[in-house]
């Protein structure tokens, strides 16, 4: 049994793990820092520490306009960072048996395993996966 | 639960008798008959064969009874000769290592066969001075080591050295080698030459190179890191616990007890809404909060005395290896300095000296370093007399290398120009070490002060030495800033980074080509927007213009911002990793009305630009 926290960004329905969920903040100020890749819109102060956000629809190649309405902020052991989401849904409980993995796919970034959530396809977001890409992101630098 | 607060404890203090003995040793050098100082040593070595033996590590008892023996041998004799103090520092440095084994709880490494390779006894050994050791090159640094075995049939092999050496020069630069070409000059050498060569050609090209000449019997590349590894454990971060003297900690106590009267007060004025007295519970909140982060302060500071002896160390080693003379002056070791900055400064000071050593100093000299503290700062100097930069031939490079334009190289100031040095292009440039008595490596150093928020400043006199002097904020945590805004967003730069924040009316710009520029005391400098530099939407003319004045890439600039908002001090926090990766922004800071202003580092914004 694990217990999903499921959010929307743009059309999709993505997930996480509540044990990787720290606190969800809402009408938060995120203040823009310099030299910034894109896909970091700025940070929060969270209980005195500097956490940064990060624009998941840009992240995720949606179409980008009113962001971060709900921040997922991350356990410490991710950083910590806070995740800039459109919705923020009741957490669910599934069976293990009812995820599959899915194939690397090119296309759908970011997703490890799919969950059919009462004929919704829910897709489970891999932090593992954003954690090296944003090792590489913040390397280079914005612009 | 108690025994690794014991283990703690054996680590710290072993560490401390450890070092005691390291420094004893090298002042006993130019001083081999002090017996207070033979005695002292005496003393150390058997505190640590003591400790050790109580804790049951066998192997460090065992290395520390045999140096005992030895010293009691010394004592005997009321002398230490050179090549024994030189033994000892091995032996200190073996258990160094023992005591990383321990802390890291590996069994400990056996000292028999170390113990094996000293002579059984100590007799009064003259001095040789140099070629006592015949090959063995640093083996720190940088640049790749190739030994050079000659057939035993060559006749002269000091000439056929001379010319290989002279070939090697072409490869790149020769950072040092054993014998040196004045040895070699003199004769009587070995059929065997190590050389440290700086070199961007591939190990098997030098090879086959090499290979062309017949005399060769044998070309190695013995491997660097491995060596370096093997013969000095890095000292640096591990010392995870620190000593609070109990006057202090009696300090946090009382302040404690006040803190908690405070709290009484404030919950007895919230009880009755006695407003009035509001204002005075709270002043004497601030009062005591202002009070504790003082001494809080205090505890994480530590004075540049372990750093001084690790120095005096190097010059040691390195004069020892060269057979140069060198006097080594400390001067202000009981300055104290957050101990992050210290950790983070050990390593480039180090290089520092080395330099001096290698390519400061040309036979005898002195090499002095010096800690001031000057207002909220902290100064450190590293001086030597030796033959100094040529500032002609830095110019010269820096044309060569694009770094400078003919009109900036002719208007450029022999202050900017020696910074030029610290530019990564230019260290590695072909014979750089040689010609201009400095460069390997500064841009590490540079780099390494700039992030805990100094600067570096170079002055230089050929023939009279080298100077260099950093500028360092007492602590890490808390710095004043000057913060600035731009695009609505407020920033903030280290106040140290600042050379002035001024304000300009709008006539006193002038443009020279599509450069604006401004004058600034005698000299002309370039202005820069910021909002450019952060790719931010162009703003409405400015009158007056607010300017910082500061260093970018060692030359003076004029940064134009939307205003000059005021300084203050911060507490400072890095970010979390991976963002403390981002250029342009070395941290941030939240402000009492919950805004966070970010750090601004210009000069990685600008190094990116340069990558691209």
């Amino acid at each position: 049994m694990k217990q999903l926290l499921p959010f929307k960004v743009g059309y999709e329905t993505y997930a996480l793990e509540l044990v990787e969920v720290q606190e969800v903040v809402e009408d938060q100020m995120i203040h823009p820092f310099p030299g910034s890749p894109n896909v970091v819109a700025g940070a929060i102060g969270f209980h005195g520490r500097i956490v940064p956000v990060l624009d998941l629809a840009r992240l995720l190649g949606f179409p980008t306009g009113k962001m971060g309405q709900r921040l997922i902020v991350l356990v410490n052991r991710r950083g910590p960072v806070a995740l800039g989401v459109d919705q923020v849904r009741a957490i669910i409980s599934v069976e293990i048996n009812q995820t599959s993995q899915i194939d690397d796919d090119a296309e759908r970034k970011y997703i490890h395993e799919v969950i059919n959530w009462g004929g919704e396809m829910v897709s489970l977001f891999d932090l593992d996966q954003l954690q090296v890409n944003l090792e590489s992101l913040c390397n280079q630098g914005g612009g | 639960m108690a025994a690794s607060k014991f283990k703690e404890m054996f680590l710290t203090e072993a560490a401390e008798h450890l070092q005691k003995m390291v420094d004893i040793l090298v002042q006993l050098d130019s001083d081999p008959e002090d017996r207070e100082g033979i005695d002292a040593l005496f003393r150390e070595a058997h505190s640590i064969k003591g400790m050790a033996a109580t804790m049951e590590h066998h192997q460090m008892a065992k290395l520390a009874h045999h140096l005992e023996d030895r010293l009691d041998d010394c004592r005997q004799l009321g002398r230490i000769s050179g090549v024994e103090i030189d033994r000892l520092l091995d032996a200190a440095d073996v258990l160094e290592l023992l005591l990383d084994d321990i802390r890291n709880e590996q069994p400990e490494r056996s000292v028999e066969s170390f113990i094996a390779t000293l002579p059984k006894t100590i007799e009064a050994e003259v001095d040789t001075g140099e070629g006592e050791k015949s090959v063995d090159l640093a083996v720190n640094g940088c640049g790749q080591l190739i030994e050079l075995r000659l057939r035993e049939t060559v006749a002269a092999p000091e000439a056929r050295f001379l010319v290989l050496l002279k070939r090697l020069a072409d490869f790149g630069t020769i950072l040092e080698s054993t014998p040196s070409a004045d040895d070699l000059m003199q004769g009587g050498c070995s059929n065997q030459l190590l050389v440290r060569l700086d070199s961007d050609m591939a190990q098997d090209e030098i090879h086959r190179e090499l290979l062309k000449y017949t005399e060769l019997q044998e070309v190695s590349f013995p491997d660097n890191a491995e060596k370096e590894k093997a013969k000095r454990p890095e000292k640096g971060t591990k010392d995870k616990t620190v000593r609070v003297s109990t006057e202090l900690l009696d300090h946090f106590i009382n302040l404690t007890g006040e803190l908690i009267t405070n709290r009484n007060q404030l919950q007895n004025i919230l009880k009755e809404r006695n407003w009035k007295e509001l204002e005075d519970g709270i002043g004497q909140l601030a009062r005591l909060v202002k009070n504790l982060h003082h001494q809080v302060l205090q505890v994480r500071m530590v004075s540049l005395e372990g750093l001084a002896g690790r120095l005096s160390r190097t010059v040691h080693d390195l004069s020892r290896r060269h057979g140069k003379e060198i006097i080594f002056q400390v001067d202000g070791a009981d300055i104290e300095l957050d101990r992050a900055i210290v950790e983070e400064l050990t390593a480039p000071l180090v290089h520092m000296v080395r330099n001096a050593v290698d390519h400061g100093i040309e036979q005898s000299g002195t090499i002095s370093v010096k800690a001031w503290r000057e207002r909220a700062q902290v100064l450190v100097q590293v001086a030597d007399d030796g033959r100094g930069m040529d500032a002609e031939k830095i110019r010269q490079q820096a044309l060569e290398k694009g770094l400078l334009n003919a009109v900036q190289a002719k208007t450029i100031r022999d202050y900017d120009l020696f910074q030029l040095i610290c530019q990564p292009g230019f260290s590695t440039a072909t014979g750089m070490g040689e010609t201009s008595g400095r460069g390997v490596g500064m841009d590490v150093v540079k780099t390494a002060v700039e992030q805990v928020g100094g600067i570096l400043l170079i002055d230089s006199i050929p023939g009279e030495g080298t100077k260099i002097t950093l500028k360092l904020p007492l602590s890490l945590a808390i710095i004043r800033v000057l913060i600035v805004e731009c695009d609505g967003t407020r920033m903030a730069m280290p106040i140290t980074r600042v050379v002035q924040s001024v304000e300009i009316a709008p006539d006193e710009v002038q443009s020279s080509g599509k450069q604006l520029m401004v004058h600034y005391q005698d000299e002309m400098l370039p202005m820069l927007s910021l909002r450019k530099i952060l790719k931010l939407p162009q703003g409405a003319p400015l009158d007056p213009i607010p300017l910082v004045i500061t260093e970018l890439m060692g030359r003076k600039v004029g940064l134009v911002v939307d205003r000059l908002v005021g300084q203050r001090e911060v507490f400072v926090q890095r970010l979390p990793a991976p963002f403390d990766q981002i250029r342009g922004c070395s941290g941030g800071t939240i402000l009492g009305d919950g805004e966070i202003v970010f750090l601004l580092d210009l000069q990685s914004l600008f190094e990116r630009r340069r990558e691209k």
